[in-house]
């Protein structure tokens, strides 16, 4: 009886595992190395034609400049006439934003790397001291999620060279949420420098993924000591 | 011989039909509902809807994503691979069979009295409607919940969901998928004499899983080369190769720069490598870009082809003119009060002035078309010229869910009504029986 029950049970689980497997049969697809075309479809008679033999150029270059992938001449105002004062010089796989890219349009260089240019990292220059060191670096931990630092945590931040000078370090994890984000980035590392004078405060910020930010450290300083203005050289 | 125990197709029946089976999959919606939920947050709606909703096995959880959602700080990545938890699609097929076999085929009674009810009420018979069966409101639920489901697998299959883009004086009678990805291949050179052109389509399911140096070659009798895809990208850009240093294939000074996907899945802009390969033995590479100005244009003796990455293209019975937009906003703002496209559309010879606003969609031979955004842009001749990006909505199914929802109300509350009146009759029984004793 028990032995007529398990091959009855035995049964029944076989016939549920073989309709599960044949419901699911219609979502494997075959991974074939070579394809028939058997699809076609009327294109509309409103539809324009497209360019014969157009270059690659001719093909990307107008609809990157018209997303503001690429600029199309030099920013104007006095970010543009700043920028003109630097020289920097971008690590290996690091790239300029596109233009348009900048949400806050304080940065006057602003640099993307990573494998999917998730990472950014730019500099900023503000007139005089722009509210203090300290304000401006918790300005950045409220902007991760994090509480403020105390004024001996700031003391005791490490110091690193930037513009021919040196400059207050810091770096440390959380949720990024920046300027005109709706919401935050889980997961995200800050990291950066700033040199605070009675004239002006250089801000070099690198933010993006854990990961990737860890890996572009080395990148990140050797960026920073890169940058100097112009006079000087 | 007697036998002792029932048959297979016995016990599969009583299993699919089983009340222990509904609460399971009732319970495993709600699991498969709430993990889908809150993974959207990181994931994106489409790429969660695919995953939980739209398949017959979850493949894997991101548990660190859910515990973030649920304001748990957990800062690492911990995906479950897990092919145990069944997907919306097999749960909501097996609640539907459960439904049919529990719910509607075991109320026989109900069922020939529900069938027979609207040739009574026409031919006047109303005495024979009595006496009613006692659960006709259940059957009357449980069927609305099985129009439901099929509902929802009508539009799955069948719903056509996209934009159309117009500047004012343009027309247009097809419009593109916001999700699916194809390749399109059309000869420019010479033109069809016809005038009729024709492209042939690879659809996006059949390249998109060509990542990482994956390649498939596409053929056909009617094209003078074939096509190798490889490298595809869900969302990236072309950059120069001058600009920036590179370690991808360059064409004509251009790579694809991959980008971050977008958890909006219509933002992102996808691309992928080609590599053509003539009937001479000649090659071509080439880089596709869904926004790209033009074709990859192909040599082929003298005709030139046109190979290009766009969103699936779906015809309209009808084609549609921009004539005007207009933009008001809430006096001294830039506030929007009121979009407003005034459009024609051209049907079977027939000119018709319509006008497509927030919240008063066009509708005309099964599809929806609604006012979505707009764009201003600088004409050739330096006037501002505006544009309208029309979302157009084609679902056979489209008002099923409202009926299932009317007429599962309707059955419940045929059902309370009953359930009442039995009460109300017991309980008067049972006081006029005190009464007498």
């Amino acid at each position: 009886m028990n032995l007529k029950s398990d091959i009855i049970t035995w049964k029944l689980t076989r016939s549920v595992i073989l309709l599960a497997a044949l419901s699911a049969l219609p979502a494997c697809k075959r991974v074939g190395e070579r394809m028939e075309i058997t699809e076609s479809r009327d294109i509309s008679t409103h539809a324009a034609p497209g360019d014969v033999n157009a270059t690659s150029e001719q093909r990307f270059g107008p609809a990157l400049r018209a997303m503001g992938m690429e600029k199309t001449e030099a920013p104007q105002g006095q970010q543009s006439s700043l920028r003109d004062l630097l020289t920097w010089t971008a690590p290996s796989g690091w790239a300029e934003a596109p233009a348009g890219s900048d949400p806050s349009g304080m940065r006057l260089v602003d640099m993307r790397f990573g494998e999917k240019q998730e990472g950014e990292c730019y500099i900023s220059i503000m007139p005089g001291p722009a509210g203090g060191l300290s304000a401006n670096l918790n300005r950045w931990r409220k902007q991760m999620g994090q509480p403020d630092y105390t004024e001996d945590e700031i003391a005791k931040l490490p110091k690193k060279p930037l513009f021919k000078r040196e400059g207050v370090f810091a770096e440390f994890d959380g949720d990024y949420k920046g300027v005109g984000m709706s919401e935050a980035s889980k997961g995200y590392r800050l990291a950066g420098v700033i040199h605070s004078a009675e004239q002006a405060t250089i801000f070099v910020k690198m933010i993006g993924p854990k990961a990737v930010v860890e890996a572009n450290a080395v990148a990140f300083d050797q960026f920073c000591q890169s940058i100097t203005p112009k006079s000087i050289e | 011989m007697k036998p002792d125990s029932p048959s297979i197709p016995v016990l599969l029946f009583r299993f699919f039909r089983s009340f222990g089976l509904a609460t399971t999959v009732l319970t495993l919606l709600l699991i498969v509902t709430y993990l889908g939920t809150i993974e959207q947050v990181e994931h994106g709606l489409y790429e969660s809807q695919k995953k939980y909703f739209e398949s017959y096995f979850v493949s894997s959880i991101d548990v660190a994503c859910c515990l973030r959602a649920m304001h748990i700080p957990y800062q690492g990545t911990f995906d479950l691979p897990i092919y145990i938890l069944p997907g919306g699609y097999l749960l909501m097929l097996v609640l539907g069979v459960n439904m049919l076999l529990g719910g509607i085929i075991r109320l026989k009674k109900e069922c020939v009295w529900l069938a027979k009810l609207p040739l009574r009420v026409v031919t006047g018979r109303f005495a024979e409607l009595s006496p009613a069966p006692r659960a006709v409101g259940v059957l009357i639920a449980h069927m609305s919940i099985v129009f439901m489901l099929f509902a929802g697998l009508i539009s799955l299959y069948f719903k056509k969901d996209g934009a159309m883009r117009l500047q004012e004086g343009q027309t247009s009678d097809e419009f593109q998928s916001f999700h699916n990805s194809v390749i399109e291949i059309e000869r420019l050179s010479p033109a069809p004499k016809d005038g009729k052109r024709v492209s042939m389509v690879i659809d996006g399911g059949q390249y998109q899983d060509l990542v990482e140096g994956k390649g498939r070659t596409f053929t056909s009798k009617t094209l003078p080369f074939e096509v190798m895809v490889m490298n595809y990208e869900v969302n990236c850009v072309p950059r120069r190769a001058d600009a920036q240093e590179t370690n991808r294939t360059v064409v004509e000074n251009f790579f694809l720069q991959p980008l971050k996907e977008e958890l909006e899945q219509e933002r992102n802009t996808d691309g992928a490598y080609v590599k053509v390969k003539l009937k001479d033995g000649a090659e071509k590479e080439g880089i596709l870009w869904r926004f790209a100005g033009a074709p990859l244009s192909v040599q082929a003796g003298d005709e030139v082809w046109g190979i290009s990455l766009n969103r699936r293209a779906w015809k309209l019975p009808f084609s549609v003119r921009l004539d005007d937009f207009k933009r008001e906003v809430h006096p001294g703002t830039d506030k929007a009060r009121r979009f407003t496209a005034e459009v024609t559309v051209m049907d079977r010879g027939n000119d018709l002035k319509k006008i497509i606003t927030m919240n008063e969609p066009l509708r005309s031979r099964g599809f929806a078309l609604f006012q979505q955004s707009f764009d201003m842009g600088q004409a050739d001749d330096g006037s501002v010229r505006e544009s309208s990006t029309i979302q157009v909505v084609h679902n056979p199914s489209d008002h099923w869910p409202l009926i299932s929802c009317i007429a599962a109300g309707i059955g419940l509350l045929i059902h309370m009504v009953w359930q009442l009146v039995r009460y109300l009759r017991r309980a008067a029984k049972e006081t006029s029986a005190l009464k007498a004793s």
